[in-house]
């Protein structure tokens, strides 16, 4: 026989009452956090995609402030740079005022004082820090990387034999770079080896096309000194070309910090798609959750007042 | 029949109606107690009697008080309580583990991608001490956060030990009470009676006990049931039950049951219900867990110790690692220089638990230490090579396993002699060529110049006339055994040779050594104004005279002529004249030439022999690996910052970044098993524990809603319901009032007869 006793209905009420108030709990959670992520078994299939973007947004995030510093010192360098340009440009004009006769031996050797001041400021340039450390000593950025060598005889000058030059080089030839993306670097910084001594692989050697700054102008002072017009036109040759050398580096330092900058801005959009589909996966839509509760909530107070009925009617009341 | 007697069917009419208004009343009393079937008299007419050949019925009996009962569903109750309690019982600890194994910021991955992170920015600025603390710090963060997540599920197993420890001793009583129960019914059944209350609480209990353990019950017979657990062991049989205890093995909790003298052990698979469940995710799930999180550890410790060993600290030293060296094996030779090129070529074979795991390859310019351990980290040998040195400052090879605890050999006669740069044969590789210079030729050649890919051993060197010769012996050793080295040895020597590298139009490179050179006095019959013999001349083929040359050359005060056609008399045919004539004597001529012009040059040579003996290989082979027990506890190893080896070039600038960034970059290395990454790794971890979770709030949520159908199916088949009560009471009631009448109607017709006597 199949009756139904009061136990039934309390049970079945106390049963739904139970599994509407714990919906509700989840959406109130919902909606507090503003998260539809809150455990581990809320979405169990969306964990490795949200942290696995949550590292490479972090990541993205570290990229763009390396850029960012990198961009600083990139210009940094570029006002260096334009110092060493207009150095060159100085010294060819004093040795073009020199050569171009008249001059007396007071003149020229005013000349030439002017050229060995060039070559002060052209070492203090080379011998720039930015935040502690040497620009232009590639990876040696605690060591000065230019050194006067007083023994310099512009007779001897070798371009194959390092121990003639006018400066010795203490740095090395790795040259900084900035990691834009994984495995993807762009070189930031310029190695005093390339720029201001012509050579490119640091082997000693003068490479091929290199012009070697300091050795020139040190053997042009000498020649405005000795008069030597021979010497004072492959010196302007010399200047010539070193000052193309270092309009070269510049310009390609310029492309790279163009790229870099654009990298940025990349990595700026990338990052905001990232955050993004995070939020696709983390965030609560405020709007479906309230509208949810709202819902659950009517459907609660229905079943309250259904609860509340049963014990209205009662036979006793009858008997 | 007298009316007294037909008091009789009057008064089992009151007492029946009574006993069932208080059978009616019991119910109503009942109605909200747990487990209570609904008990109801069952009525029997009294026997009839006899009475002048008619029978007369004498009245109703309560003839027994039954309960309601429904067999099937019972059962059903039964087997899905095993079912509830089993899920409910897991609910606990597994939100016990979604705490441990959380995905928000704060989790594990969280630590993990800082530590990583740690390193991304040191590779901005490598000599930063304030970055370089920070890789230490993120480096102890990271160890302290596994170091709680395996300190968490050791006490989320300790509590799920507490807990199952305390239901036994409640498990026992109500074995015991059962037992009873058994014994109880049993008798007062045999009486003839039905015991309901004892059913209903015995029914109750092995609800319960099946909530708990999962026991399922038969029929013994006698009106008495038998207890086991599902795995088959008896736990009531009749009126005994069994001790069931609880003992710690180790730090493991276990169980057994004691019945007299005969002890079994009772593990996961003989259990249901609650300790089923608990059991699952103690002896399951958790160990799972444990080992997963170890090996990620594992994992991400070798990983970063292996390549923080391959770059250089600050003080320029290689080999350290970061965090306490793991178990590791090493090679038993130790070498001074981990980038002499100082092994055979050929191939090794790594072993891993006895079987070949892999073959590398190794060739000219990868047989050094450091090339070596390369070459086994680009292929996928299943372990980590690196290069570590010990207290004396030599070097050993280092291979730790991938997999924790994993046996690393290698197989035996490995790198076998290759010799292509092996030299100790009798054919003189030195020919002289027509202007006297010796070249090297064969295998004392090579594309690169710098390369140490030679043999070691001694260059000899006879310079003199014969009878007055004098030996030369240059040594070719570790660091000189390359071409210019080669070179550089034989100019340093006291034999007056001077030896050059010179490269062949095909790219070659080989030696060129020139004997010491003699005085030598030319003179040559050119006529009046052309010229001397060392002249430049601008076309070295053009015939100089029209006429027969002769050159005397004069060297040690003896003289040799050379005759030159007139056709022949050019620069060319001179040179090669001489070389052809007197070249034997030891007098040579060459051409140079700066470009525009060319000039003769003539020079006599001692007369030399080079004997190379390159045959001293001194190649090293690894002999075998020793165990090596690692560091012990696992801590941060690194003992200052400027020991962090964020340089990945041999002398550790301070500029360098390049193995900061390889160690940022092992948070994208893919790992086995189909884990993108060490934080993927973690990620199917916390999806593991959520997939879990759901499974079982979703299993959960179904056995409530099915036991709570049940239960009400039960209800409405032996509950009490009010209606039903009521409506009876009236009826009982109506029912005792009419057998109250009746026996008030016998007793006026009785008053009537004893009134009749007055």
């Amino acid at each position: 026989m199949m009756k139904s006793t009061m136990g039934m209905n309390y049970r079945m009420l106390s049963a739904n009452l139970e599994i509407m108030s714990n919906k509700m709990y989840d959406l109130r959670q919902q909606s507090a956090t503003g998260k539809q992520m809150n455990r581990p078994s809320d979405n169990p299939a969306g964990i490795r995609p949200v942290l696995s973007y949550r590292v490479q947004g972090l990541a993205t995030d570290r990229y763009m402030d390396h850029i960012a510093v990198a961009g600083g010192e990139m210009a940094v360098q570029d006002s260096s740079l334009d110092q060493v340009e207009n150095i060159m440009a100085a010294a060819k004009e004093t040795l073009i005022a020199a050569r171009n006769g008249g001059a007396n031996e007071m003149d020229l050797d005013t000349y030439a004082d002017r050229v060995s001041q060039l070559f002060d400021e052209m070492l203090q340039a080379a011998n720039m820090q930015s935040s502690g450390k040497f620009v232009y000593a590639g990876y040696q950025e605690a060591t000065t990387p230019f050194t006067v060598n007083t023994g310099f005889d512009p007779d001897a000058y070798n371009p194959d034999d390092p121990s003639t030059r006018a400066v010795a080089y203490h740095g090395d030839s790795n040259a900084k770079s900035v990691e834009i993306a994984p495995e993807k670097r762009i070189q930031t910084a310029l190695t005093g080896n390339e720029l201001f001594l012509g050579d490119a692989d640091n082997d000693g050697v003068l490479d091929a096309e290199g012009v070697d700054l300091f050795s020139t102008l040190r053997n042009v002072e000498a020649a405005i000194r000795s008069g030597d017009d021979a010497a004072m036109n492959e010196g302007l040759d010399n200047l010539e070309r070193g000052a193309d050398q270092a309009r070269s580096l510049r310009s390609r330092m310029g492309n790279n910090a163009w790229r870099i900058e654009r990298a940025g801005r990349h990595m700026n959009a990338a990052a905001i798609e990232v955050k993004e589909i995070i939020s696709s996966y983390e965030d609560a839509d405020v709007l479906e959750v309230f509208s949810n509760l709202v819902q659950h909530e009517t459907a609660f107070e229905a079943a309250l007042n259904v609860t509340s009925r049963v014990s209205r009617l009662s036979i006793l009341d009858f008997m | 029949m007298s009316l007294i007697t037909a008091l009789n069917p009057g008064l089992t009419g009151i007492l029946s109606q009574q006993k069932q208004v208080e059978i009616t009343g019991n119910n109503i009393a009942n109605v909200n107690t747990p487990g209570y079937s609904r008990q109801s008299a069952t009525l029997t007419p009294m026997a009839a009697i006899q009475i002048q050949g008619l029978f007369m019925g004498q009245g109703v009996k309560v003839a027994d008080v039954g309960r309601a009962y429904d067999q099937f569903v019972t059962g059903q109750l039964v087997d899905q309580n095993d079912v509830l309690g089993r899920e409910n019982a897991k609910s606990g600890p597994l939100s016990q583990l979604e705490r441990i194994f959380g995905i928000g910021e704060d989790s594990l991955a969280g630590d993990i991608e800082g530590f990583f992170g740690a390193w991304h920015d040191l590779s901005q600025n490598p000599a930063g001490s304030v970055e370089r603390e920070q890789v230490i710090y993120k480096g102890e963060n990271l160890l302290d956060a596994f170091d709680k997540t395996k300190s968490d599920l050791v006490v989320a197993r300790q509590n799920i030990n507490d807990t199952l420890n305390a239901e036994v001793g409640g498990i026992n009583l109500k074995l015991q009470e059962l037992a009873d129960l058994n014994a109880d019914i049993k008798q007062k059944e045999t009486l003839g009676h039905v015991a309901s209350l004892d059913q209903d609480r015995r029914d109750l209990l092995v609800k319960e006990l099946s909530n708990i353990l999962g026991i399922k019950t038969y029929d013994t017979g006698s009106s008495q049931i038998g207890a086991q657990l599902p795995g088959g062991i008896p736990l009531v049989e009749g009126d005994t039950a069994v001790d069931f205890q609880s003992y710690y093995d180790g730090d493991q909790l276990k169980f057994q049951i004691k019945s007299g003298d005969i002890t079994l052990p009772a593990d996961k698979s003989n259990f249901g219900g609650q300790f089923k469940g608990l059991l699952d995710v103690r002896d399951e799930l958790i160990p799972e867990l444990e080992g997963r999180v170890n090996a990620l550890e594992y994992n991400i410790v070798t990983q970063v110790n292996a390549q923080h060993e391959a770059g250089y600290g600050l003080d320029g030293r290689t080999g350290r690692s970061f965090f306490t060296k793991q178990p590791s094996y090493q090679s038993q030779e130790a070498f001074a220089d981990p980038d002499d090129l100082a092994f055979n070529t050929g191939t090794m074979t790594i072993q891993l638990d006895g079987a070949t795991s892999a073959e590398i390859d190794i060739e000219q310019g990868d047989n050094s230490l450091n090339g070596i351990r390369d070459a086994i980290n680009n292929a996928d040998a299943g372990v980590l090579a690196a290069v570590v040195p010990d207290s004396d400052g030599n070097y050993h090879l280092d291979l730790t396993p991938e997999t924790e605890g994993a046996v690393v050999t290698i197989g035996s006669g490995s790198l076998t002699e290759d010799d292509e740069f092996d030299w100790d044969f009798d054919e003189a590789p030195f020919e002289e060529q027509p202007d006297g210079i010796y070249h090297s030729s064969g295998t004392l050649t090579c594309s690169d110049p710098d390369m140490l890919s030679f043999n070691k051993g001694e260059i000899e060197l006879v310079i003199g006339e014969v009878g007055s010769e004098e030996t030369f012996t240059v040594d070719i050793e570790a660091g000189s055994n390359s071409l210019n080295g080669i070179r550089d040895a034989i100019n340093a020597s006291d034999a007056g040779v001077l030896a050059r590298v010179e490269q062949e139009a095909a790219g070659d490179y080989f030696l060129a050594v020139r004997p010491p050179e003699k005085s030598l006095a030319v003179a040559a019959d050119l006529p009046e104004g052309e010229g001397a013999i060392n002249d430049s001349f601008p076309d070295p083929g053009e015939p100089l005279i029209d006429d027969t040359l002769t050159l005397t050359f004069t060297v040690d005060g003896v003289d040799s002529t050379v005759t030159v056609d007139a056709a022949a008399s050019s620069l060319n045919g001179i040179r090669d004249a001489v070389n052809d004539q007197v070249g034997g004597d030891g007098i040579h001529a060459s051409l140079t030439s700066d470009g525009d012009n060319y000039q003769l040059d003539f020079a006599a040579y001692e007369p030399m022999t080079i004997t190379p003996a390159l045959s001293d290989n001194e190649a090293y082979e690894f002999s075998g690996l020793v165990a090596m027990a690692g560091s012990g506890e696992l801590a941060v190893g690194i003992e200052s910052t400027g020991a962090i080896a964020a340089a990945g070039i041999p002398g550790g600038a301070p500029g360098d970044n390049e193995n900061a960034l390889a160690i940022h970059a092992l948070v994208n290395a893919p790992l086995a098993e189909d884990n993108k990454s060490f934080v993927d790794a973690y990620g199917r971890m916390a999806s593991r524990v959520g997939s879990e979770t759901r499974r079982n709030s979703m299993a959960r949520d179904g056995a409530e809603d099915s036991m709570n159908q049940l239960e009400n199916l039960r209800e409405s088949i032996v509950g009490v319901s009010i209606e039903e009560e009521m409506i009876n009471l009236t009826m009982f009631q109506k029912g005792f009032e009419a057998s109250s009448r009746y026996v008030q109607t016998i007793d006026e017709m009785l008053g009537t007869i004893i009134g009749l006597k007055r």
